[in-house]
Parts: structure tokens; sequence; C-alpha cells
């Protein structure tokens, strides 16, 4: 392979995974410095990476799972500013998100879970993800992500009946785990 | 609605996409890194990527004097915790040497780079990631820990001020060791003025003419390296502007300077209400 393919090939990629990728960290953390850097490093460990990178919509997930690291890394302050990133940072830090919703009890719930359980219905609810497609973002079976799913959508509910939310807007399937819970 | 879709209702907005600073980024990348046939070969995290190559240079100058006056010893402070070493960094102007020696001496196989950074960052020491390791956790989080101040200096990050590594850590470790910048030094890493940290954080600059800016950083030991007109595309880096030129925002690209953006009209207040609120003022 020529100088120029992993250049064309990055940054078909680059082009074709840079929404995703941008969601997913932007959707996890809450400063424009952040969000820039772990973009940032996700790309450039891609470049990096680029022979390990898989072809089509797998690349996305890869990439999530290296977006994943690096998020992981950058809240135990172990990655670096980077001096890459300055006009993004100074975009983003410009960009306007729009008013969120007020997350009230549901909110408040989610937010009770712990960091795994919380990742785990963010990428099915956030990146829309089925279990067998996180499962290669996590680097597990798909039974175990199955199990953990469902254990994290019991203890969601079960957070939720204990704030006395009424569980009934939630579905049958809520009031069924929170009862598991019980 | 199933928990599935309340969760979804909880979805923060997924931002901008890709913006034209998204579209440079790429560019940035497959410039300032080697291509990846290159990069494949087994070689460490480029610390330095963005660092230009008379950084290499300049690290042994500064490090010259540091040695005339500093005992090797003074460099780092290792001591045994348990299972661990614990490393305090005492002499943050210690040649990178000294520090590699210390380390080897112990039997702690580190790569130790010290590299010029902005305010905020100096005195932290980092364990790198390493090129090869697959997604997933850190894969020495366990054996590699950092030792963090007492406060949390932003949100998202602590800030380390030593390590703690493994006796029995069998790897290599590559670890980037912030000290302050000489004045006019170029740091590797570039950081906007009003982040937290810096010398211009929460204080109200934005839309200040140049004259009061400079004023401004005088009072806190900082200069004007340059400025840069316009965005974008339009940009250009210039030695002088007019007086009359609005200050919408700079960073440190040198140690101790400025370079510092300027437009002909002001900032929007709803545009510098939204950076006060993003960055915390």
């Amino acid at each position: 392979m020529g100088a120029a393919d992993p250049r064309r090939r990055f940054e078909e990629l680059y082009t074709e995974h840079y929404a995703a990728v941008s969601a997913y960290v932007h959707r996890r953390t809450d400063h424009p410095d952040d969000t820039a850097d772990v973009i940032a490093e996700t790309f450039t460990t891609a470049w990096r990476r680029l022979g390990d990178m898989p072809n089509g919509d797998a690349a996305r997930l890869w990439l999530y799972g290296v977006a994943r690291r690096v998020l992981a890394n950058h809240r135990r302050g172990e990655s670096r500013r980077t001096a890459l990133a300055q006009r993004l940072r100074e975009e983003l830090a410009d960009w306007n998100d729009p008013a969120s919703r007020a997350p009230g009890a549901l909110g408040e719930a989610f937010a009770r879970l712990s960091d795994d359980d919380r990742e785990l219905l963010a990428l099915v609810g956030w990146e829309e993800l089925g279990t067998s497609e996180i499962a290669k973002v996590l680097g597990c079976s798909r039974m175990a992500v199955r199990q953990r799913l469902h254990r994290a959508r019991k203890r969601l509910a079960a957070e939720l009946a204990a704030l006395d939310e009424d569980l009934d807007r939630y579905g049958v399937r809520a009031v069924k785990l929170a009862k598991e819970n019980a | 609605m199933n928990v599935d879709e309340a969760v979804r209702r909880l979805a923060p907005h997924p931002g901008p996409g890709l913006t034209p600073g998204a579209r440079e980024m790429l560019d940035q990348i497959m410039e300032t890194e080697a291509v990846p046939a290159v990069a494949a070969s087994g070689k460490k995290w480029r610390v330095f990527a963005a660092l230009p190559v008379a950084a290499a240079v300049g690290a042994a100058a500064w490090a010259v004097p540091a040695l005339l006056h500093t005992p090797p010893a003074a460099a780092l402070d290792i001591k045994e915790r348990g299972d661990f070493w614990m490393i305090e960094v005492k002499d943050l102007y210690a040649n990178a040497k000294v520090y590699e020696d210390e380390l080897k001496a112990k039997g702690i196989d580190v790569i130790l780079r010290v590299a010029p950074v902005t305010p905020s960052r100096v005195g932290e020491i980092m364990p790198m990631a390493i090129e090869d390791q697959p997604p997933g956790p850190f894969i020495y989080a366990d054996k590699i820990k950092t030792i963090d101040r007492p406060e949390k200096c932003t949100w998202m990050r602590s800030c380390p001020v030593g390590i703690m590594i493994a006796k029995d850590f069998s790897g290599r470790a590559d670890i980037m060791l912030g000290r302050k910048a000489r004045t006019g030094e170029n740091l590797q890493v570039i950081t906007g003025i009003d982040t937290s940290g810096e010398a211009m954080h929460c204080v109200p600059f934005y839309n200040k003419r140049v004259p009061e800016m400079r004023a401004l950083l005088k009072e806190r030991g900082l200069t004007v390296d340059q400025f840069v007109v316009g965005e974008g595309d339009d940009s250009k880096e210039v030695a002088s502007v007019p007086d009359s030129m609005y200050v919408t925002g700079g960073y440190m690209t040198k140690g101790g300077m400025v370079t510092m953006r300027v437009a002909d009209e002001p900032l929007p207040a709803e545009v510098i209400a939204n950076r006060n609120k993003k960055y915390r003022c």
C-alpha cells in the first residue's frame, strides 16, 4: 500500500464516522477542551492504528471502543492536552448546546447508576446499538452484554421505583424489572 | 415508553458534527503523525508529535544549567510503599537523563519525557497510552497509578503530581512530565488563556481593546507574541494590529507569551455568556 492509500482511507473513514464519534464524546464530556482533546486523541490513535481498523460500519464500533478508552484515560488525567485541536476547541467553546431537557426523576435515577450501567444503557439509548454491536465495542461476549444489560435495566427501574416514579409510564417491562429487584 | 426509550430521552445533544475545525484537524493529524506503516513497527506512543523539531535541542539546552546546580539525587523522591514505588518529582528542571538514571537505579524501566507546558499543566506527570494497546481500559491501570493533588483542578480530570509503579511491573512505561516553559519557548501543549488554571481564566477580557488587554497581561507577567486576525481559513497571523481592535480570545503558544485573537467587531454578548458558562466563570 502506497503512502497515498492510507491517507485516502483515513480521510474516508474520518469523514464517514466523525459525526458519530464526536457525538459519542460530546455526550460524555462537559467541557469543550475535554471534548476536543478526546476526539483528537481518538482519531490520532485511529490514524496510527489504521491497519487494525475494520471496514464498513465495524469501523464505527471500533472507534467507539477507542474513544471509550481515551475517555477513561482522560478522566484519570492520563492523557494530554493536544495542540492539534485548537480550532475545534474554539468551535466547541462557542457552540451553543440546545437547552437540555429537565431530567427530573428519570435523570436522577440514571445518575445514580454505576458508570458501567450508564454506559451500557447509553450505548443502547444514545448510540442505538444492539447487543452484538455493544459486545464489539466493549470487547466481551453477546451473552455477557445481554446479562449486564438486563441487570442495568433492572437497576434503573429499581432506582425509579425508589424515587416513587410511576413505573407504568415506562411500561409493563419496567414494572416487572423493578419487582424482580425487590 | 419503555426503559430504553426513557434513557433515549436523556440523550445530551450530539454536538455540531463535522465542523471546519474538525476538517482542519484531519489534515493536522496526517501532517504531524507518521504514516501508519511507520507507526505499526512497534514504536511507542509519540508524545512529542506536535512539538517542533527544535524542541529536542531546546530540552537539552535548558538542562545543562540545571545539571550544574542541582544534585541529581534531588530530582525525584522514590520511596517504597508496599508493593509500589512511589515517585514524586522534586526538581522539575532536572535533566531528563537524571530522572531516568535515578529510576533505572531502582530497576524501574521508564521513559521519562519532560515537556514545556502551560501553567495549568506544570508539575503534572502522566502515563501515556501505548500504541498497540487494544480498545478498553488502560492496560497498566493496576500497575501504574497517579498520585493526585487533594483538590480537583478541573471537573474532568485530576491533577497528578507523582506516580506509583508496581514493583512487579514488567512492561515499559512512557511518562510525560510537564514543566514550566522558559520565556519565549515553544509549548508542546497549546491552551486557551481563558481555560481553567490559566492566567486569564475568569478574567473579563473579552472585547477589551488591544492596549487594555496588554495591560491586563502585563499585570500577570505575560506579553503578546502575535495576533491572529480573522477566522478559519481567512485568518492570518500578524505582528501588530490597530489599538482599536477588540480582543476575542487567545492562547498560550510560548512561555509567558500569548497569541491574541482580535477582530474589528466585538463578540456578541451571548457568545461571551456561553463561554463563561462553559468555562465555569
